[in-house]
């Protein structure tokens, strides 16, 4: 039984990953530990105002006793569905620093789920968030991005360059997500190599998947623009897929050059990211 | 189904670790890479010849070539024998180190013999030869003693470091046939009021993989009597962290598993996330 982490703000509860926990629970046998974090300057909004971004200090009190109802019923409502769904779980509460925590949960955890909109703060409008950017290149454990709504997932895609990074991401899915027969497994390179017509490695690739998947389609785009080409072509063909990518690795300079396409994946695709690096 | 390599130099053919490929194939159908390394690798020594003489070298070369058909010989032979789906690398003459992490990169696991590798170069083990492989394997590698009998316990080296936790995950991943069998997290104590850390967490992660677990505190100096435990544990796959170039706390990690290899008797299990 793997252990997932479903990392939850319970200021503004994601149904996405309560969803998706409850998803990954029953499809793969989780056990799922719903995670509340909870940053120290990080506050609820005292009115539905979207404009308002200074805490009021004056009404502090207030506030604090505001949020323990609000953290209240957020842990209720996630109790009770996956009571009702007989999720296997546990609750944490992870105080004062959020990211510092939800890195420390990594390391005792075999993944991490968590909504693309995540940001732990009043302040950041950028997506994804500086939260989520720094949590996918520290995490201990991979990451899946869910988006903002809960599709079932039809489809595995592993994204696939040559890297190392990118090999290390499919064996440590298969791990986690063996073989079903009732999902479709895809290998796809994007390539700028009009003359390309073979996967880099392509022998070790097909003997390695073939260990692991009975069938697998494979696809190569050939395209100048690569990072336009595979936003098109999950908007287009994947909608109900999960990608698995090797991006945002530890090494300076391929972290940096994986980085911007997870980031654009995360603000422009609508699927669930399987993100693991070495 | 798991695709493993199979490490192998000219002369020494490690048949404690062929044993456990077997066992594990009796639960698990594997596919057998064999990766046989030459002693010397011509492109290394020419350039240091000073007057090019290749006479030497190449009869040298071709007496190392037909040593590694004859090794190849009898990896086939046995995997046929045991009904193990195999392949040999065969892209050139010369198994060189790049080709080794390509192989690694698109394979699960390694098994190399603990005392045998290279030995008729240097009997003093870990050698340079062992220390590359460990560096540059780009999965998981278990170290096998030659008088390997089957796995009946299981122990982690814990330190509460995140390396150890991603090779106690990695281990899950590939041999969750062994995660039923006895297993001893061990956290070696310096103080008597020292306490394992992150105890809660590591219990919680833990339970979920391994179903017969037991955590202990140990007293004694590992680096001193690491030779005793390993003789008294010889049925036993040692699961431990980083073994990593850099930094000095993978230093410390390094000496101590240099010192289980010095002692063969436990099965070492070592994954380090590079």
């Amino acid at each position: 039984m793997i252990k997932v982490i479903a990392a939850l703000d319970a200021l503004k509860l994601s149904e996405s990953t309560v969803d998706y926990s409850v998803y990954f629970a029953k499809e793969f046998n989780a056990h799922i530990v719903a995670a509340f974090l909870e940053e120290m300057v990080y506050h609820a909004r005292p009115e539905a105002d979207e404009d308002y971004v200074f805490t009021d200090w004056s009404q502090m009190d207030t506030l604090v006793k505001k949020e323990e109802q609000l953290r209240a019923v957020s842990k209720k409502n996630v109790q009770t569905r996956f009571e009702a769904e007989g999720v296997n779980y546990n609750i944490h509460r992870d105080k004062t620093f959020a990211l510092k925590s939800l890195l420390r949960e990594s390391h005792y955890s075999d993944m991490i789920l968590i909504d693309e909109n995540e940001k732990f703060s009043n302040w950041d409008s950028s997506k994804p968030s500086l939260f989520m950017k720094n949590l996918l290149s520290d995490a201990d454990c991979p990451v899946i991005v869910v988006p903002a709504e809960f599709k079932p997932i039809e489809k595995f895609v592993f994204a696939y360059d040559g890297s190392p990074s990118s090999v290390y991401a499919i064996r440590q899915f298969s791990y986690l997500f063996p073989a079903t027969p009732l999902k479709e497994v895809e290998i796809l390179m994007i390539t700028d190599d009009k003359h390309s017509n073979h996967f880099p490695n392509q022998h070790l690739l097909k003997e390695l998947l073939k260990r692991k998947y009975a069938t697998v389609l494979q696809s190569i785009i050939k395209s100048d623009h690569t990072d336009e080409a595979l936003v098109k072509h999950l908007q287009a063909e994947n909608k109900n897929c999960m990608l698995i990518l090797g991006a945002y690795q530890r090494s300076s300079f391929s972290r940096w050059l994986y980085q911007s396409i997870a980031d654009l994946l995360i603000a422009e695709v609508e699927i669930p990211l399987f993100i693991a690096h070495k | 189904m798991k695709k493993i390599v199979f490490v192998c130099d000219v002369n020494n053919f490690p048949s404690g670790a062929f044993k456990f490929v077997e066992n594990l194939n009796e639960t698990e159908a594997l596919l057998l890479t064999g990766a046989f390394f030459h002693s010397a690798n011509f492109d290394v020594v020419a350039p240091a010849t000073v007057e090019f003489a290749p006479e030497p070298i190449l009869a040298f070369t071709d007496t190392d070539i037909k040593a590694v058909n004859s090794s190849i010989e009898k990896f086939e032979q046995k995997c046929k024998q045991n009904g193990i789906e195999y392949r040999v690398h065969e892209e050139s003459d010369v198994f060189k180190l790049d080709d080794f992490i390509k192989e690694t990169r698109f394979a699960d696991a390694v098994v190399m013999s603990e005392q045998l590798f290279f030995s008729h170069i240097d009997v003093d083990q870990p050698n340079s030869f062992m220390k590359d492989v460990l560096h540059c394997s780009e999965c998981p590698l278990l170290v096998i003693p030659e008088d390997y009998s089957p796995v009946t316990h299981i122990t982690i080296a814990y330190d509460g470091k995140k390396e150890i936790m991603f090779a106690i995950k990695q281990f899950c991943y590939l041999f969750p046939q062994y995660t039923q069998l006895p297993t001893d997290i061990v956290y070696w104590v310096d103080k008597t009021d020292d306490e394992i850390p992150d105890l809660d967490y590591l219990e919680e992660f833990a339970g979920r993989h391994f179903s017969n677990l037991n955590f202990k505190e140990l007293f004694f100096d590992p680096k001193q009597y690491i030779a005793d435990w390993s003789r008294k544990n010889k049925n036993t796959i040692f699961i431990s962290g980083s073994y990593k170039r850099s930094g000095l706390s993978s230093i410390l990690k390094k000496n101590f598993v240099e010192d289980m290899i010095k002692h063969p008797s436990a099965i070492l299990f070592i994954a380090h996330n590079r």
